[in-house]
């Protein structure tokens, strides 16, 4: 039996309304009419775009800051990341104890069963209007240590870039 | 001791898009049934008790994204609904491009450094037949299809597989710098480099002269994407090329500077299939 803590909540609003943003996000160059019918049998949603890709990765970074600044040992961390990734990733989702994948529940799911302390954020922030989502974030953490004080290092920030209310959820797994 | 190429497969993908399969999810069950397939072909020669140990099976990706992004696709629908004779894909990555194979290795291999075998199978396939897919001045024609490989750990040195990213946006000479850093000195290694138009592909022929290498099959087969360095062993292999003991260093190359490598041993018992084209 082991613990899991989950924190769930959704996106409200830009989370750096003060800060100026870079022009650079790229669209797949389209010609022709055979690629725009093929783009337009694509599903669109209704969910808001509320932050770029870069202000993605920001928040995501500042995110695994708090787990290296609470100075806890977590064996592996999964992101759930989407293409198209509009530029390079930070530096700090290449290290070899994190993976990025699109779906995270199967990797997550053999993570327990190892018995493995490990970190998966999976959020569907859209950052563009073809991505589908409802700019909600959950973050999962198993942790053999106190992870009290991580938990409300992250839901002060996860509050403070423009996240709804947290809800918190402690489950007992067997792995 | 590294890493053994016990099997290796490529089937090009050329006539499964929404234009000839009406829809997106008709599209994937038709490559869904080929990636089972191919896995259950590449496991044909380990015994059923090696094959129920494999747990992982990554599917990696460049160019197959956005049936994803918009939810048109899940992961679930990679996999047939009667159930397969292969493994079934359990996790999909696209996100460190050409580069998603090694990323993929280095991350289970780290965690399971006592595991027999390893599968991870690559696909890009251009299902909605996009323009910019067919061809474009980054890498001049594609090529496309599914490469699965199944890689034996006889002795596991975490120098075996590497991952990493250029430092600079001048991807290509940096990253034939860092695999002639890699070679050197090590006269038993061949290089499998990717598919490049000649105009790329004088890079590799000016940073890596001397070295021994594969030659490139742009003009065969297009870039493939991840693909490139293990078709061109396949190629090879179905050729009859490893009569004995030789030492590969695959490499792969993303358009935003991600990049992997992985030395595998190859010889005449690694088994290699090259299909028609799907």
């Amino acid at each position: 039996m082991s613990k899991v803590i989950e924190l769930s909540t959704r996106l409200l609003r830009n989370p750096y309304p003060k800060q100026p943003k870079p022009c650079v996000a790229q669209i797949l160059p389209l010609e022709g009419e055979s690629d725009f019918l093929a783009i337009s049998q694509l599903p669109v949603g209704k969910t808001p775009v509320l932050l770029s890709f870069s202000e993605h990765y920001q928040l995501l970074v500042e995110l695994l800051e708090c787990v290296d600044s609470a100075g806890l040992e977590i064996d592996t961390i999964l992101l759930r990341m989407q293409m198209p990734a509009g530029g390079r990733m930070p530096k700090q989702f290449l290290q070899d104890r994190v993976l990025m994948l699109q779906g995270v529940h199967e990797e997550e799911l053999i993570l327990h069963q190892q018995g493995t302390s490990y970190l998966v954020i999976e959020d569907t922030l859209i950052r563009h209007p073809l991505e589908s989502g409802s700019n909600s974030l959950r973050l999962r953490i198993r942790c053999v240590a106190d992870c009290n004080y991580l938990i409300s290092r992250i839901s002060e920030k996860l509050l403070q870039l423009g996240f709804d209310s947290i809800e918190k959820m402690v489950r007992e797994r067997t792995a | 001791m590294s890493l053994y190429l016990k099997s290796a497969a490529f089937t090009p993908i050329e006539n499964i898009n929404i234009i000839r399969n009406v829809n997106l999810q008709y599209a994937f069950a038709q490559i869904g049934k080929i990636i089972s397939d191919q896995s259950h072909r590449v496991l044909e020669g380990i015994s059923l008790e090696s094959k129920n140990k494999i747990s992982r099976h990554f599917l990696c990706s460049t160019m197959i994204e956005l049936p994803f992004t918009t939810g048109a696709i899940t992961v679930r629908d990679l996999n047939p609904v009667e159930k397969g004779r292969g493994v079934p894909v359990t996790s999909f990555i696209n996100t460190y491009e050409c580069a998603s194979w090694g990323y993929s290795l280095r991350y289970y291999l780290k965690q399971n450094p006592g595991a027999r075998y390893v599968m991870v199978s690559i696909l890009d396939a251009n299902v909605l037949d996009l323009s910019f897919w067919q061809r474009n001045e980054n890498w001049g024609k594609s090529g496309f299809g599914l490469c699965t490989l199944l890689l034996e750990v006889e002795s596991f040195q975490s120098s075996d597989i590497s991952a990493g990213c250029t430092v600079t946006y001048n991807t290509t000479p940096e990253f034939a710098t860092i695999i002639r850093k890699m070679a050197s000195s090590r006269e038993d290694l061949t290089l499998s480099l990717p598919f490049f138009p000649e105009n790329i592909r004088q890079i590799f022929t000016k940073l890596l002269k001397g070295f021994d290498q594969l030659p490139d099959l742009h003009d065969r087969w297009g870039h493939c994407f991840g693909s490139d360095p293990w078709l061109n062993i396949i190629q090879h292999g179905v050729d009859g090329r490893f009569d004995r003991r030789e030492k590969l260093l695959a490499c792969s190359i993303a358009l935003n500077g991600y990049y992997c490598t992985a030395e595998v041993n190859i010889d005449r018992d690694s088994v290699f299939y090259l299909a028609e084209a799907a």
